[in-house]
């Protein structure tokens, strides 16, 4: 679980991070701001999916005590979400 | 954004997130007074610009706290429900607070991190075995012999505290970790190392809930986060080999003269005198 959940946070951060460097190079072109806003959303979902990540693992593993801690942790998330999406 | 505005958010990154990965902060203590003090941005802009540094930073330094075991993944999940309550709360009360009500808030986080720094001893865990059972979690730190084990305490009252931090981080963009780690570790009796790559783990988690409603409302400055963010990158993985080499233990003190130095700043900035 470790591993993985490791594995996610890294790959979504590099992902986020070389987004990011290449929209600040690119930032006199007119595509340059869009690419920002991926990188940006790519690194701030980061921990998150890291928390998908680990929350596949503990159900993988029928760890049901920390499943119910991370579905009512997700649930809230998703629930804020989607009030701010409702606001905006 | 000029090339030289760039390279001086991306070294500001840097620099905060060094100091606060060796320090066990996520780093926002030391962005918010250079973006409001430094470069001029409100303090609402600040912060949304600290949560992403801070999300850059503590998600490095995770990534490699949580492969190596450090992290207590569970614990981590089980205080973040509250934490996240309070940082949503205090993300919505954010747009309808001013600014200097943001500085006053922010200097007292400070004043609080210094304080916790000059005065609080860590606490060493001695080596154990507890039985197991829901709350006690294996713990290996290399002082001991066998794999001991740590039980956590005061649960419910530590998750009731973790909502406050929750609410202090999301409105001042600090990433709640000057609250979190003496929580887990005073409080909660969890073990230094393992309250400080949880609290890294934590901290992410905490400043998305807050970093996601300012990028849905449109309220971030894109290129400011992204030069912060690549520093903090790069900071993460520099602070975290820094800290393997050195012993920041006597370093704390001389750290908390500079936090109350930057709360003096903050407190001056909030009353109109800067």
């Amino acid at each position: 679980m470790n591993a993985a959940t490791s594995l996610a946070l890294r790959v979504c951060l590099f992902a986020g991070i070389i987004l990011l460097a290449a929209g600040l190079l690119l930032s006199e072109q007119e595509y340059g701001n869009d690419i920002l806003w991926i990188g940006i959303l790519i690194l701030i979902l980061s921990p998150f999916l890291g928390i998908l990540t680990t929350y596949s693992y503990l159900i993988a593993e029928k760890d049901w005590k920390w499943v119910k801690v991370a579905t009512v942790l997700i649930a809230l998330i998703i629930i804020f979400l989607a009030v701010s999406l409702l606001r905006s | 954004m000029e090339p030289v505005l760039i390279l001086i958010l991306v070294a500001v990154g840097m620099g905060a997130s060094i100091i606060g990965t060796i320090f066990g902060l996520g780093g926002g203590i030391i962005f918010i007074p250079v973006l409001t003090v430094g470069l001029g941005l409100a303090a609402s802009e600040a912060v949304a610009v600290s949560l992403v540094g801070i999300i850059a930073t503590s998600t490095g330094a995770a990534s490699h706290y949580v492969k190596t075991g450090l992290t207590n993944v569970r614990l981590g999940l089980l205080l973040e429900v509250t934490t996240s309550v309070g940082a949503m709360a205090g993300a919505m009360l954010a747009a309808y607070v001013s600014n200097w009500i943001l500085l006053l808030a922010f200097a007292c986080v400070l004043i609080y991190s210094a304080a916790n720094m000059i005065f609080r001893k860590e606490k060493v865990i001695e080596c154990s075995e507890d039985e197991e059972d829901g709350m006690a979690f294996p713990y290996e730190d290399g002082k001991c012999s066998t794999t001991g084990r740590y039980k956590v305490a005061n649960v419910k009252s530590g998750l009731a505290i973790c909502t406050g931090a929750g609410v202090l981080s999301s409105m001042t963009g600090v990433g709640g970790g000057a609250i979190k780690v003496p929580l887990m570790n005073v409080h909660m009796h969890v073990p230094m190392k393992i309250a400080s790559a949880t609290s890294s783990y934590m901290i992410g988690i905490t400043a998305f809930s807050g970093a996601i409603v300012f990028f849905i409302h449109g309220n971030l400055l894109l290129d400011y986060a992204a030069a912060i963010a690549v520093g903090a990158l790069v900071g993460s993985f520099i602070g975290t080999w820094v800290s393997k080499k050195i012993d920041a233990g006597p370093m704390r003190k001389y750290f908390s003269i500079l936090l109350i130095a930057i709360a003096a700043i903050i407190l001056l900035e909030a009353g109109g005198v800067l």
